[in-house]
């Protein structure tokens, strides 16, 4: 059992996470406000009913992902879910890959940083279409295992892998429509998967 | 648990002339990342990439790309805001 008067103390460390979810769930300041607030309040109320010394990350989580889904998601109009049936794997590497570390000194990363901006890629994230990004949000910004999302989101552990896999497609292939949109990029050159590339 | 969904993705991972370490090491990439896999899984695929360059060169971009979307999503959380929760968790606790 958890003791109600440390919630606060336990709680706040977790807020900009949670704010930085409940942004990209709602895409709308306002709302991330209050489903944030109102998250705490029912963690708050309920935090007798947590398990001290289990996943308290994951809870808040949870209580914050139950709360856009019941309370939020039906302001919301329907995402583009463009088909990522024909998006293949490694897309954005086997486009951009050549591009990056082709700088002397510079890593892929800051390759990436320059060329993806953080208007971009919470655009790219938003755009997703829900039931694929929040995985990928708990996943790549959060950091959440597999089995956790799929507590959190109260799905199979299979169907969480499924989704992030094509979630994760999808985000990509926005990405890289972003960056050719914006002419940011020379002639595709497709990159090396894999060994025995040479001969290609 | 982790190689339920491999199965579905082993056609699209890999062109053919990669070779079959190739190919099952980029199957498991993101699980990988995703630190994931079973620790044998792991060191075996560990081991492919690094004398594999071209796996190698996969990998850290995709490694690299989760991080800058990690980056990129991080919010400062309004001063504001936390107030209004920590004013609101006290009230609670007033009227309990």
């Amino acid at each position: 059992m958890a003791n109600q008067a440390t919630f606060a103390d336990d709680s706040m460390p977790l807020m900009s996470g949670l704010y930085s979810a409940a942004l990209r769930m709602t895409r709308n300041p306002a709302d991330a406000e209050d489903l944030v607030q109102e998250t705490y309040l029912k963690a708050y109320r309920a935090y007798e009913r947590f398990e001290a010394g289990t996943n308290l990350k994951a809870w808040m989580y949870r209580i914050l992902t139950n709360s856009y889904i019941n309370e939020y998601r039906k302001k919301q109009r329907r995402p583009d879910e463009s088909d990522i049936d024909d998006v293949e794997d490694l897309y954005l590497y086997r486009r951009i890959g050549g591009l990056t570390g082709s700088t002397l000194g510079r890593s892929a990363e800051d390759e990436l940083m320059d060329l993806f901006g953080e208007a971009e890629v919470k655009d790219a994230v938003e755009g997703l279409a829900e039931h694929y990004r929040l995985p990928v949000l708990l996943a790549d910004v959060e950091g959440f295992a597999y089995k956790e999302i799929a507590e959190i989101l109260d799905i199979p552990i299979g169907t969480v892998m499924s989704r992030l896999h094509r979630g994760r497609k999808q985000l990509q292939k926005r990405l890289y429509d972003f960056a050719e949109a914006r002419r940011l990029l020379p002639d595709p050159e497709p990159a090396c998967v894999g060994a025995d590339c040479d001969g290609e | 648990m982790v190689s339920d969904m491999t199965s579905e993705n082993t056609d699209s991972v890999a062109p053919e002339h990669c070779d079959d370490e190739c190919q099952k090491a980029l199957r498991e990439l993101y699980t990988y990342l995703d630190g994931q896999l079973t620790l044998e899984r792991r060191t075996t695929i560990k081991a492919h990439i690094e004398y594999c360059s071209p796996c190698m060169e996969s990998f850290s971009f995709e490694a690299e790309l989760k991080q800058v979307v990690a980056l990129r999503c991080q919010e400062q959380v309004p001063e504001a805001l936390r107030l209004k929760v920590f004013e609101a968790i006290q009230w609670e606790v007033r009227g309990d």
